[in-house]
């Protein structure tokens, strides 16, 4: 028996028809069970917090209301490079020469979260953190009555935050994002499964504390 | 004749610019989370101009005067390979690259056509084919023995083994009597499960292997990341951003996985086309091969480099697809690095060259 090209050729073709049906096997729905270890193993969800309500008085003023923050928390040790890249990037404050562990600049600028975008990728210690914050009015009466939330779940947890809870209150979201190996967010990964919903307004009688009517017009 | 020449020469040079292209598609998508995206990308371009570069050159240079560069070249290329056992840089366990600044250079992928190339001309020079059979199958072994056992020195299995089957097909081409080859299937097996079992991270991979789901964050790890890349594209692909595993979890994404990294994207119908790709690059040499009867050097020579092209692909893709044990194989053209481009530049070179009608 003589080998010739031809019969090579019908040799790899046989093998290439075995790659194929590899590749079917793994494409089709026998390997329906990898993709979903795929999302167990690197797919993760979260929540969207809803923003909460705005409570208002009779006249229209604001008494309580809430705003979203981004706070850059370092969770490491800087590098002395790494500290004077950041110094230079936050150039309106000033640092301190040596920054701990859990180290926190709160309430950056956009400005500032738009300069730090580069840095987050290269710099593993630094993480933007965003959190709400519940606003009241500086009136000591009308505080006391307004009560306060919850700074994790942000709900009401005494007075009329309490009280007008389930309008305030809105309906959070969830969003889902893939994880690399390292555990970081792949960043083009990441979508919205549920908008979060916010919370009614609620329109307040202060003299009676009684809801006069929701989302202020 | 000239122009069927013309015409296949074009085939083949537009299929391998094509595989260059679908590999700097992988590393792109592979690349997309690192700091600099497009570094690895326009390194690759490059390395591709240059590769066609030398498939052009190489494929001008008449074959005759080829035959006469041959044994230099081969020298050189074996010299080199046995300078990296002082001077080669060892990566992943493999002493087998020389580095200068940042770039590194493997000379066993280059020397891959030169090695073909004085198989050839120890098989078809007048002297030799006055020899008993014997004879010739023993100098051709001892000529091949020299380079397997550099390669081994390093230790570099997998290209071992191409250069070991590419041996055993060129004797039967060369219509060696099949006694002979079947000794040396025998003694080559032999030989080979000494080497795997010298080696316990080559008896680790075949573990691997086999049970990979005994230890799937150790010797499982990396066949399990190539087998959910694949699953992931499925059919047609996943969006390019949405190329996680290639980009975060396999292994070598941009160099021994490449076909896995390139399947989560295409999907199985469009990586198909890369296998299909490679056959018909090689079929076509397979087949001009037979019509060179008449000139026994060149029909060796085409349908060697051809085998030689279409083996390691297909090597590389069955082990992207969880069919082969995993060894440090790339896919030519489409893997990155340079001197992967240059092996398959050279060897499709040079197979143009022997295909000229030009020459006698």
């Amino acid at each position: 028996m003589v080998l010739t090209g031809r019969k090579l050729f019908f040799f790899f073709l046989a093998w290439l028809a075995v790659i194929l049906l590899r590749m079917a096997w793994l494409a089709g729905d026998f390997s329906h069970w990898r993709r979903i270890e795929t999302q167990t193993i690197a797919g993760r969800t979260g929540k969207l917090p809803a923003l909460r309500g705005t409570v208002f008085d009779a006249a229209g003023n604001k008494l309580a209301w809430s705003e979203k923050y981004f706070d850059l928390v370092i969770s490491g040790t800087l590098y002395d490079e790494e500290l004077d890249q950041l110094k230079s990037l936050l150039s309106k404050r000033t640092l301190p020469d040596t920054l701990s562990a859990d180290f926190t600049i709160y309430k950056l600028d956009p400005d500032e979260v738009i300069a730090l975008d580069g840095a987050l990728k290269k710099i593993p210690a630094l993480q933007i953190k965003s959190r709400v914050e519940r606003i009241c009015i500086n009136r000591s009466d009308v505080k006391a009555k307004l009560g306060e939330t919850d700074p994790r779940s942000g709900r009401g947890i005494s007075g009329w935050e309490k009280e007008f809870d389930r309008q305030l209150a809105g309906t959070d979201g969830e969003f889902r994002v893939l994880l690399d190996r390292n555990g970081s967010w792949i960043d083009s990964t990441w979508e919205i499964k549920t908008m979060p919903v916010r919370g009614h307004d609620v329109v307040i009688d202060l003299e009676t504390g009684t809801q006069i009517k929701g989302d202020f017009q | 004749m000239k122009n069927r020449c013309f015409y296949l020469k074009l085939a083949i040079f537009s299929l391998v610019v094509l595989l260059g292209v679908t590999g700097i598609l992988s590393i792109a998508v592979s690349r997309q989370s690192a700091a600099d995206p497009l570094a690895m990308v326009w390194k690759q371009i490059i390395r591709l101009t240059l590769g066609a570069a030398v498939m052009w050159g190489a494929s001008i240079i008449k074959f005759e005067s080829w035959k006469k560069l041959f044994p230099c070249c081969c020298a050189i290329f074996f010299g080199l390979l046995l300078t990296l056992i002082r001077f080669g840089v060892t990566v992943n366990g493999m002493r087998g690259w020389f580095r200068y600044g940042g770039t590194g250079f493997q000379p066993s992928e280059p020397g891959k056509a030169f090695f073909l190339a004085g198989l050839v001309l120890l098989l078809t020079s007048p002297k030799f084919s006055a020899m008993a059979e014997w004879k010739r199958f023993l100098v051709t072994g001892i000529y091949t023995s020299c380079w397997l056992g550099v390669l081994l020195l390093q230790p570099d299995m997998g290209t071992a083994a191409i250069y070991a089957v590419t041996f055993i097909v060129i004797l039967a081409l060369a219509k060696i009597k099949w006694r002979y080859i079947t000794a040396l299937l025998i003694a080559g097996t032999a030989a080979a499960v000494s080497v795997i079992l010298l080696h316990p991270y080559a008896i680790r991979r075949i573990e691997g292997f086999l049970y990979p789901e005994l230890d799937p964050l150790g010797k499982g790890w990396h066949l399990r990341q190539l087998l959910l890349a694949v699953s992931r594209g499925s059919w047609f692909g996943v969006k390019s951003t949405d190329a996680v595993w290639s980009r975060g979890y396999l292994p070598f994404a941009s160099h021994d996985s490449a076909f896995a990294a390139i399947t989560e994207t295409l999907g199985a119908v469009g990586a198909s086309l890369i296998p299909l790709g490679f056959l018909a690059v090689s079929g076509i040499m397979f087949l001009s091969g037979d019509r060179l009867e008449k000139y026994p050097d060149r029909r060796l020579f085409v349908t060697g480099a051809g085998f030689m092209m279409v083996f390691q692909s297909f090597l590389h893709i069955s082990i992207n697809l969880g069919l082969f044990p995993i060894t440090g194989i790339t896919l030519l053209f489409v893997s990155y690095g340079g001197s992967s481009i240059i092996s398959g530049a050279l060897l499709t070179g040079i197979a143009l060259s022997a295909l000229s009608s030009e020459q006698k």
